[in-house]
């Protein structure tokens, strides 16, 4: 029996080794976890140096442990054969021989199978029973110990997120206990991610390298709280801070960052965009114009269909390209006259000022007016009233339609002169070399004018480069308000003291005597008590809401005495404003509407609504703006509905 | 001197061995003869009559089951009896009967007339067209190799083997094996339909001018010593385990049930099954040259082990499922070790 013992202790060894090796790969993968622990532990400052080499070792020893455990895990005999007869197609020749030669079997059939199996040894085949296999963990393994190792000697993120080679200013490092991270609600968690992304993308799409940088600090800001190294309350000091630095926030100087500039306000902010509304319209009209007269103009000047196209666009940025290039190209006799005539009419339309002056004489109009008015004992006659009403609303709508025509004009006037002199510089020379009926203008000549040229065409570049920058800059500005109104907004929500801190200052102050009649200013000094949306509980300071987060409402005392004097709003009479209105009564028709049917039908006639991309996007970005700045929207919806527009936003 | 004496005795048991496989050559060669092909249907017949038990061979109409029942007997010195089974055929045909017989003198006394059970190869050709009454006459014989009638029991002859071959029961003017019955077959083998090849072997010796005449190579002593030889096979327990397992395994209500056991078995089997697939592995591993019952050998024997002993349920036979497919299955299913 001893040969086929010795066969059978091959296959019992190799199926050992395998065991061992299996366990030990079962084991790597706790010894991983608690490898990257620990390795994670000592870069966080938890483990020394010691506590790490423990942790290490023991790591490592399980896996070793393990192998041995398994290797020492025996194989039975009878497995061992079992294996080896199926392996080798002995039909249990090895392990019958082995059970009849362990139960102690001597009769002559046991005898036979004993022979029967040595006889059948030359057939064994060891390596079939026991074959080496790559285990099915192992390649998991691996990558678990390469993830790992990369994980552990990888640096730190310092900042995510950014785009450019803009870094952001480097922030303090606050150490925070974990429940600074866990505050926040998943909702917030999430809004405060989409506010992340949406100035990561806004830094991305914006030139300007102040806007850039500036958006890019406000969401380091924002990923700092997110990843917990940063508390709320220095992340809205932080905020406080980048929102005084804000672009586009400029003094009565231009100058921009100034912490102690009043804070733009709303119709400011409607009429820079009035302004860039109306540059770009004019601008647009005038090439249009300039292009009209001559069809040809455009295959000799390719140049200038990609500016009308630009300005379809409101690319000012490409228009400002296109006159560089322009400026630097070699212009033959033709272009050169043809250009002239271009210029010329878009000087002419850049000039017209037939809107501009419509508008003076409207508004001196309704000033001397209102002077009359005031002058008169009486008030207006009935037909100036007419008159003043009627100079208002046009006035109105002319400044609705077409914006801040003055502003406009004023900032490409420069651009109008000087393509007026060039269009007539261009002009004389070519008809001086035709008088002189010279082929070729004098070289002297030639390169005075292409020097005029240029310098003409960076004017123009350089005052559509300014433009483009300040439209970039006050949109950025206006962007960047938003975000950080809706950011506080998340913060303070999710952190109750911070509302309830700024509740009470806003509702405490320096408590003084009413003054006035209304009776919560009275002389018992009046007394903030918040109180839940429903005002059950008075001993309570504030609860949250059950459906629309914490709803804060005051209840106070009334004062024992009346008041003195009176507040401007509460007026004994009409209010300045009313007091030269009127009431008018409008009639209107009723009807049911076109059914939709109707509307198809009209469409399919007259074709549905179509317009440029940039223009309708500009327009309906901004009344979604309009809209959540007047209504009460969720801070995480509104994220939604910009990172919505950023997404669309042409580039 | 004791090990001497015991190497003799080795050598004499392999000498043995050798003979025995000598002779089982020498009788499927005969069998050869006239049977075209059906190795696995010789091979089986032939392990069932050396393990004792009787095989039920199912086909249908004319595909030589009763031609090989018949060559078996021819080749084997045994007595062989054949019975017809009828729609009408009645248990007293089958078993014998009492009748009256005059001695000439005036006495008449009942003697037991014996049927065509007493033999030793009994040929139930087309078993399930008789009544369930007449096929139950069957059952005593089968098992305990004896039959009463009236008050007597008369034993059988021995070796008393049964050889029936049946009709698929779908067919029309058949009458199913009951249970009972279907578990005295060791075996139940299906006898399929010949190659091409084989088709024109058996056409030739057919259509000739006279069939392929056998003879006689072993005698009912020389069977039975086969058999009782067979019986001192070793099982390893590992092996008999795994047969116990696979018998287990059919059984949809026990814990050790294999999936497809679950699915599609309404019965398993017996412990019949299992001890059928081991003595059948011990006799196919002397027919082998070995002295030792493998695995494979009762791998090899699951499905006429056990196919009769296994009941489909509504799902399976709506299904189209067989017999062998779920063994298939269970085989697949229940670890060898």
């Amino acid at each position: 029996m001893a040969p086929i013992l010795k066969t059978v202790s091959h296959v019992r060894l190799r199926l050992r080794a395998q065991r061992a090796l299996l366990w030990g790969l079962t084991a790597c993968g706790p010894s991983l976890l608690l490898s990257a622990g620990a390795f994670a532990a000592y870069r966080l400052g938890i483990l020394g140096d010691a506590g790490l080499d423990v942790c290490t070792t023991l790591a490592w020893s399980m896996v070793g442990l393990a192998a041995l455990v398994g290797a020492a895990r025996g194989v039975d005999w009878l497995e061992a054969a079992i294996v080896l007869d199926e392996a080798s197609g002995l039909h249990d020749r090895l392990s019958t021989a082995l059970e009849l030669a362990g139960a102690g079997h001597e009769d002559e059939v046991a005898l036979l199978q004993y022979a029967d199996g040595l006889r059948s040894l030359a057939r064994a085949r060891v390596e079939a029973a026991a074959p080496w296999r790559m285990p099915r963990g192992l390649r998991l393994v691996l990558v678990g110990v390469v993830a790992v190792a990369l994980g552990i000697w990888s640096p730190l993120p310092q900042s995510t997120g950014s785009a450019g080679a803009v870094e952001p200013s480097p922030l303090p490092r606050v150490s925070l206990p974990p429940a600074a991270v866990e505050s926040l609600s998943p909702e917030d968690r999430e809004a405060l991610e989409a506010q992340a992304e949406a100035l990561r993308l806004m830094a991305k799409g914006t030139v300007d390298p102040n806007a850039k940088r500036w958006f890019l600090d406000v969401e380091h800001v924002v990923r700092a709280v997110l990843e917990g190294r940063l508390s709320k309350a220095e992340a809205m000091k932080q905020l406080a801070e980048l929102e005084k630095k804000q672009p586009g926030k400029t003094d009565g100087d231009g100058k921009e960052g100034d912490p102690n500039a009043p804070k733009s306000d709303k119709p400011e902010e409607q009429r820079e965009r009035m302004l860039d509304q109306a540059i770009a319209d004019k601008l647009e009209r005038a090439v249009e114009h300039a292009l009209k007269g001559d069809p040809k103009l455009e295959k000799v000047l390719p140049e200038l269909e990609l500016m009308k196209k630009a300005l379809q666009d409101r690319d000012l940025d490409k228009l400002a390209d296109l006159f560089d290039k322009l400026r630097n190209k070699e212009l033959t006799p033709e272009q050169r006259e043809r250009l002239a005539k271009a210029l010329e009419k878009f000087a002419d339309k850049l000039k017209d000022r037939s809107l501009a002056d419509k508008m003076d004489k409207l508004k001196r109009d309704e000033d001397r007016l209102k002077k009359q008015r005031d002058e008169t004992a009486g008030g207006l006659s009935k037909r100036d009233e007419d008159r003043l009403g009627k100079t208002q609303r046009e006035l109105e709508k002319l400044e609705r339609d077409h914006g801040d025509q003055g502003g406009a004009q004023r900032q490409l006037e420069r651009l109008e002169r000087e393509s007026r002199q060039a269009a007539a510089d261009l002009q004389r020379r070519i008809k001086e070399a035709h008088k002189g009926g010279q082929a070729r203008m004098d070289p002297k000549a030639e390169q005075e004018l292409r020097r005029q040229m240029k310098e003409m065409m960076g004017k123009a570049a350089e005052e559509l480069r300014r433009q483009t920058q300040g439209q970039q800059r006050r949109q950025a500005g206006q962007m960047g308000r938003s975000r950080i109104v809706d950011i506080k907004e998340i913060m303070r929500r999710d952190r109750p003291d911070a509302g309830r801190d700024e509740f009470e200052k806003r509702a405490g102050g320096d408590p003084k005597p009413g003054e006035g009649k209304d009776p919560r200013k009275g002389r018992d000094q009046g007394r903030f008590q918040p109180t839940d949306r429903r005002g059950e509980d008075p001993n309570r300071r504030w609860v949250m809401g059950t459906d629309r987060g914490p709803i804060w409402r005051l209840r106070m005392k009334g004062g024992e005495g009346e008041g003195q004097g009176h507040t401007a709003m509460e007026g004994d009479g009409e209010s300045a404003r009313l007091k030269g209105g009127r009431e008018h009564f409008v009639e209107g028709k009723k009807s049911d509407g076109p059914t939709r049917k109707q509307v198809f039908q009209g469409a399919a006639r007259k074709g549905f609504a179509r317009g440029t991309w940039g223009p309708v996007y500009g327009e309906y970005a901004d009344v979604a703006e309009e809209a959540m700045d007047k209504e009460h929207i969720p801070a995480g919806r509104r994220t939604l509905v910009r990172r919505y527009f950023e997404l669309i936003r042409p580039r | 001197m004791a090990d001497r004496a015991t190497d003799g005795a080795q050598a004499m048991l392999e000498g043995e061995i050798a003979c025995i496989r000598e002779d089982v050559a020498t009788l499927r060669a005969e069998i050869g003869k006239v049977i075209v092909g059906q190795d696995d249907i010789v091979e089986g017949v032939v392990v069932a009559m050396f393990t004792g038990g009787h095989a039920l061979l199912e086909g249908v109409p004319g595909l030589g089951k009763t031609k090989l029942v018949r060559t078996l007997a021819d080749v084997l010195h045994l007595k062989f009896a054949r019975v017809q089974f009828t729609p009408d055929l009645m248990p007293s045909d089958i078993v014998g009967t009492n009748v009256l017989v005059d001695d000439g003198q005036g006495h008449r006394t009942f003697v037991f007339q014996r049927g065509p059970v007493f033999t030793n190869i009994l040929l139930a050709d087309e078993v399930n067209r008789a009544t369930p009454k007449t096929q139950s006459a069957l059952l005593e014989a089968m098992q305990e190799q004896a039959v009463t009638v009236g008050k007597e029991t008369y034993p059988l002859v021995s070796p008393f083997f049964v050889l029936a071959t049946q009709n698929p029961i779908e067919m029309e003017g058949t009458y199913p094996l009951p249970e009972a019955q279907l578990d005295r077959f060791i075996f139940k083998l299906h006898v399929g339909f010949p190659t091409r090849d084989e088709m024109h072997a058996i056409m030739s010796r057919t259509t000739g001018e006279s069939d392929q005449a056998t003879q006689r190579v072993m005698t009912a002593e020389r069977l039975l010593e086969i058999r009782q030889l067979a019986r001192r096979c070793k099982v390893e327990w590992a092996v008999q385990d795994y047969a116990i397992r696979l018998v287990e395994a059919t059984h949809r209500d026990r814990p050790t049930a294999a999936e497809p056991a679950k699915r599609w078995l309404r019965i398993g089997a017996s412990p019949r099954g299992a001890q059928s697939m081991l003595l059948a592995a011990k006799v196919r591993a002397l027919l082998d040259g070995r002295v030792n019952a493998s695995r494979d050998d009762v791998r090899a024997l699951v499905k006429p082990a056990l196919r009769h002993r296994i009941l489909l349920n509504f799902e399976a036979e709506a299904e189209g499922v067989t017999t062998d497919r779920v063994l298939d299955e269970l085989v697949r299913a229940v670890p060898a070790s």
